[in-house]
């Protein structure tokens, strides 16, 4: 005969079925075929342990207090934008006397002065300083997140994305001080975006050069 | 079935050590009833066998880093609820708090009985395992064919599982092959 189902391997190994039925099983296994020897191995097994099984399942309260020391992590929940507004910008400083002040015309002329800009938001400066690149044609923008709330060498590692319209973003990262360096930067008004655990600060428009 | 059901124990670690939640609940329950059963054998009674429930699993959870490389986790958990069943009891014999203080004492054959019985824990655990990854309808099928007191008929089967009589042979075959692959899958035979 053909191997028996196991549907009926289990009811011959259980006791049931008809003299003919059990017979010809039977006869089928003493002829020693491998699977039905395996099923009959796996089945009197499961038939054997399952009775003993004296297991239970505990009070659901003190497997919710076990569950408890792995903590849920919470959901993941957009990060704020925080507006950072201009706190000081060294080309609309007063003149000094004495002293001339840079002027946008200065980002065109030979004797172009870095210009310094420091924003604020939540207790967060970002200090930006825009230099002319070596090669006169370009400008480098450099930068630095400092923080009054987390150890300054926690900054490393954030992001900081340069946004202008015609081109990809530019993607940096704050070194141990919080300071960044973007450098061929051709003269436009870009987007800065520094993404930090708990924020992410916008300035919205920084013109670099004379647009 | 939630996915991590299917995960091995290693997997299950190794998710654990990222605090994933999901994965240490799974580990939990996975486990319980292995503990529970070792509790049994020490006739411990339910506020002591809860204390040792728990003492298992903050081993588990403190020690999930050098776990992470462990062949067999269902050994390592039958070793530390013996023990734990042992420190309590021997507490509770010098403080005469134990929960059943009548219940016999099971020590002086304790520690046989296991050493006796720990591949059969281990295959009824196995089982476990293998028969909860089982759809609802087969696992029912399962236990009322292996572990509770067993119909003697189709008919009584029919009559608990709701079933017609006709689809209650080729349900329970096609649900046999399965708990036959889940066995296979998870090394029992």
């Amino acid at each position: 005969m053909r191997c028996p189902s196991l549907d009926r391997l289990t009811d011959y190994l259980r006791g049931f079925g008809v003299g003919t039925e059990r017979a010809t099983i039977q006869e089928h296994l003493n002829m020693g075929c491998p699977d039905c020897q395996q099923n009959q191995q796996w089945l009197l097994a499961v038939k054997r342990i399952a009775p003993l099984d004296d297991s239970f399942e505990f009070p659901a309260a003190v497997t919710a207090h076990i569950l408890s020391w792995m903590p849920t992590k919470p959901v993941r929940t957009p990060l704020r934008t925080l507006l950072a507004q201009l706190i000081f910008d060294s080309f609309a400083a007063p003149p000094l006397a004495e002293v001339r002040s840079a002027t946008m015309a200065d980002a065109q002329a030979d004797s172009f002065v870095a210009r310094q800009l420091l924003y604020q938001v939540d207790g967060i400066d970002v200090d930006l300083r825009i230099e002319k690149a070596a090669d006169a044609a370009s400008f480098e923008l450099l930068g630095q997140v400092l923080r009054q709330d987390v150890p300054q060498a926690d900054l490393a590692g954030q992001v900081v994305h340069l946004w202008q319209d015609d081109i990809p973003p530019i993607a940096v990262n704050l070194d141990a001080e919080g300071m960044f360096r973007i450098a061929s930067l051709s003269p436009e008004i870009y987007e800065l975006r520094v993404t930090l655990p708990d924020g992410v600060i916008a300035i919205p428009e920084i013109t670099i050069g004379e647009v | 079935m939630n996915e991590y059901a299917k995960f091995t124990d290693a997997e299950l670690v190794a998710r654990c050590l990222e605090e994933d939640h999901d994965a240490w609940a799974t580990l939990v329950y996975r486990y319980q009833r292995l503990i529970a059963s070792i509790t049994r054998k020490f006739r411990l009674g339910a506020d002591d066998a809860a204390d040792v429930y728990q003492s298992v699993n903050l081993a588990l959870f403190q020690q999930l880093n050098s776990l992470r490389s462990h062949q067999k986790l269902s050994s390592w958990i039958i070793t530390v609820t013996v023990r734990e069943c042992w420190k309590l009891r021997e507490r509770a014999r010098r403080t005469g708090s134990l929960d059943e203080p009548d219940a016999p004492d099971p020590s002086s054959d304790a520690h046989l009985l296991l050493e006796e019985n720990i591949q059969l824990l281990e295959q009824q655990h196995l089982l476990r395992r293998a028969v909860a990854l089982l759809p609802d309808k087969c696992r029912t099928l399962i236990e009322v064919l292996f572990f509770r007191e067993s119909p003697n008929s189709y008919e009584e089967i029919s009559r608990q599982l709701a079933m017609p009589v006709a689809s209650i042979g080729p349900t329970r075959g096609r649900c046999l092959e399965k708990l036959k692959k889940n066995l296979e899958k998870i090394d029992f035979f």
